[in-house]
């Protein structure tokens, strides 16, 4: 089954940079809000159930540059008006940004899935973590800025998570799957790059 | 209190802008003009008033040729602060003063961010500050992030505390995202401290719009623009007296940026001083009064 993919969030709004548009865009982002962490929970459940090809397991040739590591202010850092407001402004662009790019990685899962093979569990296979509910118009402050501190704290976790996932890699001991035995193999974790190769 | 006495800006001077000065072909002497056509003479617009053609210049050419205002690109240095330069994405220029400059300030503004960033040819970058210009003051939480208003901006962005460097070019960015920037008035040069300012110092406006009352009481209002001014209340170490007051007497009818304060936008006056009037009232401070006249 192909990975769910996301819907990405509509344009970031900026206090800072584009004051004149804030309330429409705030609004417009506010309320895809509910939809992205639902959608990207589907995914994240997708990714976290992938097998790898057992003659091919290791580190993704995805391009684990597009989906940068995440800002790590969240809301609960102090300053000044207008300092505080640029980090949220930054905050939210870069969260527009990520929602656009991890289509690009469950497109590039799917193509490797197509050929996947059983393998033996590995339990070290790093997890994606999930969003949480986010902040929403009808809360009041306190729940508010409670959520939202929650939710941008869990997809800093999700944007990490997955990138971790990405370039994960190590030395696999495989079972054999002929049924004559088990058999140990040390498997070159390296970049996944033969497109031929079938289970 | 500071003052910048203001340079004037040249051709040699504003070395790049991306305001393209194209809203009208350039006159051309002997070129025969319909009525209403507009033309550019020397960074200013003109508009004919008689089909014709001539070969005296728009400037010297005031029966056939009609004042409108300084083109876009030029109209951040026409003296007049209501008449704005404007480009949507933002404004960008480059200032070769090519003379010792310490001071910027720009008036009038209407975008979200101004970045002043000097380079020297030989030491390379020696400043580069960025002026937030949004009011976000009040933003505190996630909450006060998504629902307060948006304040009323700064129009107001000061850079005083440039390095000297004579022959440093001075790139200006006006920023506002997609939205279009605006810019009222550029005033740069060297600033002179001439005392500090007290809280006696008193702000207002001059409006030149008419209300008139015909027989019947009917209030018609003819809007126009207006302009601030300032009392300002200074004390001057008497030390300082004898140049503060040479200093204000060479300003005199000279255009120059007064800044009682340069966090508060509403003590930044740019004009002309009307009264300067010093009273040694101690042994070693004197009592200052000093009314400023804005520009429109």
């Amino acid at each position: 089954m192909a990975i769910r993919q996301i819907t990405p969030l509509p344009s970031a709004p900026s206090r800072t940079s584009d004051p004149t548009n804030f309330v429409n865009e705030s609004a417009l982002f506010l309320s895809a809000l509910p939809s992205f962490q639902t959608k990207t929970n589907l995914f994240i459940t997708d990714v976290n159930l992938i097998k790898w090809n057992k003659f091919n397991f290791g580190l993704l040739s995805c391009p684990i540059s597009t989906v940068p590591s995440f800002p790590t202010f969240n809301g609960t850092a102090t300053g000044t008006g207008i300092t505080y407001v640029s980090s949220i402004d930054t905050l939210y662009e870069a969260l527009q940004n990520r929602s656009t790019l991890v289509n690009s990685v469950a497109t590039w899962l799917d193509n490797f899935s197509a050929y996947q093979g059983v393998v033996s569990t590995d339990s070290s296979k790093p997890s994606v973590s999930t969003l949480s509910v986010p902040h929403n118009k009808s809360q009041g402050q306190a729940a508010f800025n409670t959520s939202a501190i929650a939710f941008t704290t869990s997809s800093n976790n999700f944007i990490n998570s997955l990138n971790a996932l990405l370039q994960y890699t190590r030395d696999f001991w495989l079972d054999d799957d002929y049924g004559d035995g088990t058999i140990f193999m040390t498997i070159d974790c390296g970049l996944i790059t033969d497109s031929t190769i079938t289970n | 209190m500071k003052v910048i006495k203001s340079i004037v800006t040249t051709d040699a001077i504003l070395t790049s802008s991306n305001i393209l000065e194209n809203e009208y072909s350039t006159w051309v002497s002997g070129t025969s003009y319909a009525a209403l056509a507009r033309v550019i003479y020397q960074h200013k617009i003109y508009e004919r008033v008689v089909a014709g053609a001539g070969t005296t210049t728009p400037d010297l050419d005031m029966t056939n040729w009609l004042y409108i205002s300084y083109t876009n690109r030029w109209r951040m240095f026409d003296n007049v602060i209501s008449n704005v330069s404007s480009k949507v994405g933002g404004i960008t220029f480059t200032l070769t003063p090519s003379q010792s400059v310490d001071s910027l300030i720009l008036l009038n503004v209407n975008a979200s961010s101004v970045s002043v960033v000097m380079n020297d040819s030989v030491s390379g970058v020696v400043y580069d500050q960025t002026v937030i210009l949004s009011g976000n003051e009040g933003i505190t939480d996630y909450y006060s992030y998504f629902f307060n208003t948006i304040a009323d901006k700064k129009t107001t962005a000061a850079f005083l505390d440039m390095p000297r460097y004579p022959t440093a070019t001075i790139t200006v960015t006006i920023s506002s995202g997609s939205a279009l920037a605006e810019v009222g008035e550029v005033v740069y040069g060297m600033k002179t401290i001439v005392g500090r300012t007290n809280y006696n110092t008193a702000i207002g406006i001059k409006s030149f719009s008419r209300k008139e009352v015909d027989e019947f009481g009917n209030v018609t209002v003819i809007k126009r623009r207006n302009s601030k001014y300032c009392e300002y209340d200074i004390d001057i170490d008497n030390y300082k007296l004898n140049e503060i007051q040479r200093f204000f007497s060479d300003i005199d009818s000279v255009p120059c940026v007064f800044i009682g304060n340069e966090s508060m936008d509403e003590l930044v006056v740019y004009g002309f001083y009307s009264e300067f009037k010093a009273t040694i009232a101690f042994p070693t401070v004197s009592k200052c009064s000093l009314r400023v006249e804005g520009l429109i």
